[in-house]
């Protein structure tokens, strides 16, 4: 039974990577299809390499491969490339992207932490992890790539939580960021700080209710200082998101033509290479962030529900697995990674259909991307990994 | 808190995500799709429109009056001449003769934008230019476009009935009044446009070809026309006159066999000619038409309840005047003591006069209408002029004696033709048409038929009326037109025109004679009207000679051994289908 899940999970992923490199060749040609197709062959390797690794290496380097990554992140920012931003290592004819190993560097480093340890809400238990989180936070953000430096977040907050935490406590660890988010409209940030204020009184001391209110009066207050400091693509997307209708040729095109375009598809599409947002270039980065929207125009509602299954059904082997095994540093690694796969198809289709603000993150399996692929088989390797060699 | 209560929430969380998806991507797709595939489609969608061939114009044996020929424009985007090439060219397109070099050179350093640098230039030139535009690699800035240049080979000739056509919409004439007919159905193809503006065509796209114009088939018989427009010509430049204008009707149907103004203009080149004359002036212009109206006061008496006292009466009219309400109405020569038929045989306003006193105004008002006047015609021709006669409320005894000589009321020349023309069709009343058939290639969709409005008097009195007419040319005022050939029935008019100062002119007039032939079973119609005439005073000397003239043709054209190569038969115009 579970080794024929798990031939099914790998099924799935090949189904995945096949319509994706027709995506990328009726889309982007040739070049781009065979790079992509190298791709596939590496990250394959990626996945043998990542079942056969004992689990007892990948808890002892852990920490290695996290410092090894924050060299990486940090070498980054002088000697990277990308459009206007430095994002990639140039490696020959491949771009490499140091940002979609630190998820996994992350995840490592977070399970061998707590593998073995309690967890309880104080400041010694949680500086450390919160620490490595914010750090390479901070470094993506700088790049700056705003999309995958929000991914660390949810990481931390669904594998604290899965470790020990209460729902109450994890909520509390996140509410400066809450406070942060709210804090560009008043509206919202009073009514959730007085919430806070009432919650949080009940069921701390004194002095850690008054540290937490002094916290969030802080974060909400900086959110309008950082906007004023953004850059302005990311201002234009957060407006362009909240109101999208006002400037359709200008900065809301990608998402009015990604909305046209999933829209237009009706149900059974307008056949493969029809698409004509795609085809007549309506469409942005049809290949990479937007695939989705492609699928969606040529294939139809019949095919936007074929993914989205395909998507839930991985997304559910993986939580299954967080679930089914037994030590404690599998299993969070698994909720780790399932984190990562959710969020990332989560906010990627959020975006594409015009539910979430246009971030710049790509579909697992789906967009074209080399980094992105590699570690999506790395992780798919670690699951099948965890489910088979329980020790 | 257990693990499984953590599983359920995380669970909870990402499969209620996950159908809100679903339930989002259905509605996207589903119910809102038309809304966004009708985004889709006007952003990416153009229509480009396919021109129709405009119909042809043909005379009655199918001759072509107007028809298309394939040519060529030219359109320069001079933003992308490079000032390095301006100069080879304006050498390349003075080459081939479109214009002076300098004009060139200049045109491109001063027009900014898209313009028509010349249009309708020959195919074979466009052809070879296009070879040397593209091997010089100036063919993305300067364009040679397919055009359809309208050709109206017989020009002034037949101005007055084609009329012309201005940016593809018919303006004057025929090609006005029938444009809708003529001018076809456009189609259209629809392409694909990217996002940076270029074209695709689209095979599994919907495409509606264009349906061309129908062709007209007109009563007009090409060498009438032809004969008609030389004499007039002739005539009205001899005699000094403003203009002339002839109309010949076939006296069996009404049909318009010739009709012609002069001075009249080129269609091809409208823009270069007067407004005023881009009318059919026989069909939109109202005159005072004189003696020639003296045929609606005879039909009057002969349909009066004391008719027999009239026709038997005498009238005496050798005293040169007669006092009308304190007013003198003159007759030219004295014509001693007459019968009724001489009254018009001699065109005597004393008598005309006298027969006004014994009629009542009212049957008079009735007649008139009868015959049409004041009312148009319904000719297919625009702009059609009602006339004007005076309601019989108003009429006074003296305006009653005007109006019986032809003063104080306006007609058409071509009202004026009917009127006659009822005499010829024995007392009915006939509608005149241009238009024989419309033709959609090979099949008719219409005929144009002989239509006979009313009877406005017995067949009795039309022979009555005829050998007035007949006697009118064999000893009246219209003996220059009697013919050798063919017995000539038929009425001159002398009308003085009125001055700005509202009196009327001793030297200025409107000369008509309308008259048809042969007496029995008339054949043809003609009426001439010359405004103006220098040299002569009484129409005899005027109209009644290029009737003649006219007459004799038509009737050479008509003979069994005539060979029907006429000379404008020689043209050699495209097929006519």
């Amino acid at each position: 039974m579970n080794r024929l899940r798990s031939s099914t999970v790998i099924i799935v992923c090949l189904i995945l990577v096949a319509i994706s490199l027709i995506m990328i060749y009726s889309g982007a040609g040739k070049t781009y299809f065979i790079r992509q197709l190298v791709w596939f062959f590496i990250s394959s390797a990626g996945l043998i390499l990542a079942y056969q690794m004992p689990r007892r290496v990948m808890e002892n380097f852990a920490l290695y491969f996290w410092l090894f990554i924050l060299l990486l992140l940090v070498a980054v920012l002088f000697v990277g490339t990308g459009a206007g931003t430095r994002r990639w290592f140039n490696i020959g004819f491949v771009n490499f992207q140091p940002s979609e190993f630190a998820k996994l560097a992350v995840i490592l480093l977070l399970a061998q932490y707590w593998a073995n340890r309690k967890i309880a809400f104080r400041f010694r238990d949680l500086f450390f992890p919160v620490s490595a989180v914010l750090i390479y936070t901070g470094l993506v953000f700088l790049e700056p790539d705003l999309g995958t430096a929000l991914i660390f977040l949810p990481i931390l907050a669904i594998m604290v939580y899965w470790k020990g935490l209460s729902l109450f406590h994890t909520l509390l660890l996140f509410s400066p960021i809450l406070s942060f988010v709210f804090g560009f409209s008043l509206y919202l940030w009073i009514p959730f700080f007085i919430f806070l204020a009432i919650v949080t009184y009940k069921k701390s001391t004194i002095v850690g209710w008054v540290t937490t209110l002094v916290i969030n009066i802080l974060a909400g207050l900086s959110s309008p200082i950082i906007w004023a400091n953004i850059k302005d693509y990311q201002k234009t997307r957060i407006i362009g998101f909240l109101s999208p209708w006002l400037d359709p040729k200008g900065m809301n095109w990608n998402l009015i033509q990604s909305q046209i375009a999933v829209g237009s598809g009706q149900i059974f599409g307008k056949g493969f290479l029809s698409g004509t947002q795609k085809k007549l270039a309506f469409l942005p980065n049809r290949q990479t962030d937007f695939v989705f929207s492609t699928i969606a125009e040529e294939f139809g509602f019949i095919g936007s529900l074929i993914v989205l299954a395909l998507f839930f059904f991985l997304v559910y082997q993986f939580l299954n697995t967080a679930r089914k095994t037994n030590n404690e540093f599998a299993s969070l690694v698994a909720i780790g990674l399932f984190t990562v796969l959710a969020y990332q198809v989560f906010v990627n289709i959020g975006m594409v259909l015009g539910l979430l603000p246009i971030t710049g993150i790509a579909l697992p399996f789906l967009s074209y991307g080399g980094s992105s692929l590699l570690f999506y088989f790395i992780a798919v390797g670690i699951i099948l990994n965890i489910r088979h060699k329980q020790t | 808190m257990s693990i499984n209560r953590k599983i359920k929430l995380v669970k909870f969380i990402f499969i209620t995500i996950f159908w809100g998806f679903v339930v989002y991507v259905f509605l996207l797709q589903t119910v809102h799709s038309k809304k966004y595939e009708q985004m889709a489609v006007s952003q990416h969608g153009v229509s480009i429109p396919l021109l129709a061939e405009r119909g042809k114009i043909l005379d009655q044996y199918h001759r072509p009056l107007v028809y298309n020929q394939l040519c060529a424009s030219i359109r320069i985007l001079p933003q992308y001449v490079r000032e390095s090439s301006r100069d080879s060219v304006a050498k390349l397109l003075a080459s081939y003769n479109l214009k002076p070099h300098s004009e060139i050179i200049n045109e491109l350093i001063t027009k900014k934008n898209l313009y028509w640098f010349k249009k309708y230039i020959d195919y074979e030139t466009a052809c070879s230019l296009k070879q040397q535009l593209h091997k010089r690699k100036f063919d993305n800035s300067i364009i040679v476009v397919d055009d359809i240049k309208r050709i109206y080979p017989f020009g002034a000739t037949l101005a007055s009935v084609t009329g012309f056509i201005g940016d593809e919409k018919g303006l004057a004439g025929l090609e006005f009044s029938y444009d809708t007919i003529l001018k076809g159905t456009e189609g259209w193809m629809l392409l694909q446009k990217d996002a940076t503006g270029n074209n695709y065509a689209w095979p599994s796209y919907p495409t509606q070809k264009p349906i061309n114009g129908n062709d007209l088939v007109l009563t007009i018989n090409l060498d009438i026309q032809d004969i008609v427009y030389r004499e007039l010509e002739k005539t009205v430049n001899d005699f000094q006159a403003l203009s002339g204008h002839i109309i010949v009707l076939d006296a069996s149907d009404g049909a318009v066999l010739a009709l012609a103004d002069y001075p009249d203009y080129d269609p091809q080149n409208f823009k270069n000619s007067s407004s005023k004359l881009w009318t059919a002036v026989s069909v939109s212009d109202e005159f005072e038409p004189g003696s020639v109206y003296k045929l609606v006061i005879c039909a009057a008496a002969l349909e009066a309840p004391n008719r027999k006292t009239l026709l038997a009466q005498k009238y005496d009219v050798s005293n040169g005047f007669i006092t009308v309400s304190g007013r003198k109405i003159k007759d030219v020569h004295n014509n001693g003591v007459v019968d009724f038929d001489n009254i018009f045989v001699k065109s005597s306003n004393i008598g005309v006069t006298m027969l006004s006193q014994n009629l009542s105004a009212t049957d008079f008002y009735l007649k008139q209408r009868e015959f049409g006047f004041g009312l148009p015609t319904g000719i297919e021709l625009p702009g059609e002029a009602n006339g004007f006669i005076d309601r019989p409320t108003s009429i006074t005894p003296l305006r009653f004696a005007n109006i019986a000589f032809g003063q104080g009321l306006r007609a058409t020349l071509l009202q004026l033709s009917m009127a006659y023309l009822t005499v010829a069709h024995n007392g009915e009343l006939l509608k005149p048409y241009l238009v024989k058939e419309i033709r959609q290639n090979h099949k008719v969709l219409y005929n144009g038929k002989k239509t006979v409005v009313r009877r406005v008097f017995s067949e009795a009195d039309a022979q009555i009326m005829k050998e007035i007419l007949a006697s009118v040319v064999t000893d009246g005022t219209g003996r220059a037109a009697s013919l050798h050939e063919s017995q000539v029935c038929g009425k001159t008019g002398t009308a003085q025109k009125i001055e700005p100062d509202g009196k009327y002119s001793a030297t200025k007039s409107v000369m008509t004679f309308i008259g048809f032939f042969p007496k029995d079973n008339p054949r043809y119609l003609i009426s001439v009207m010359i405004d103006e005439p220098k040299k002569s005073r009484f129409a005899g000397e005027v109209t009644c000679p290029l009737f003649k003239t006219i007459a004799q043709k038509i009737l050479y054209l008509e003979k069994p051994n005539h060979n029907h190569n006429h000379h404008l038969l020689t043209y050699a115009g495209p097929s006519t289908n």
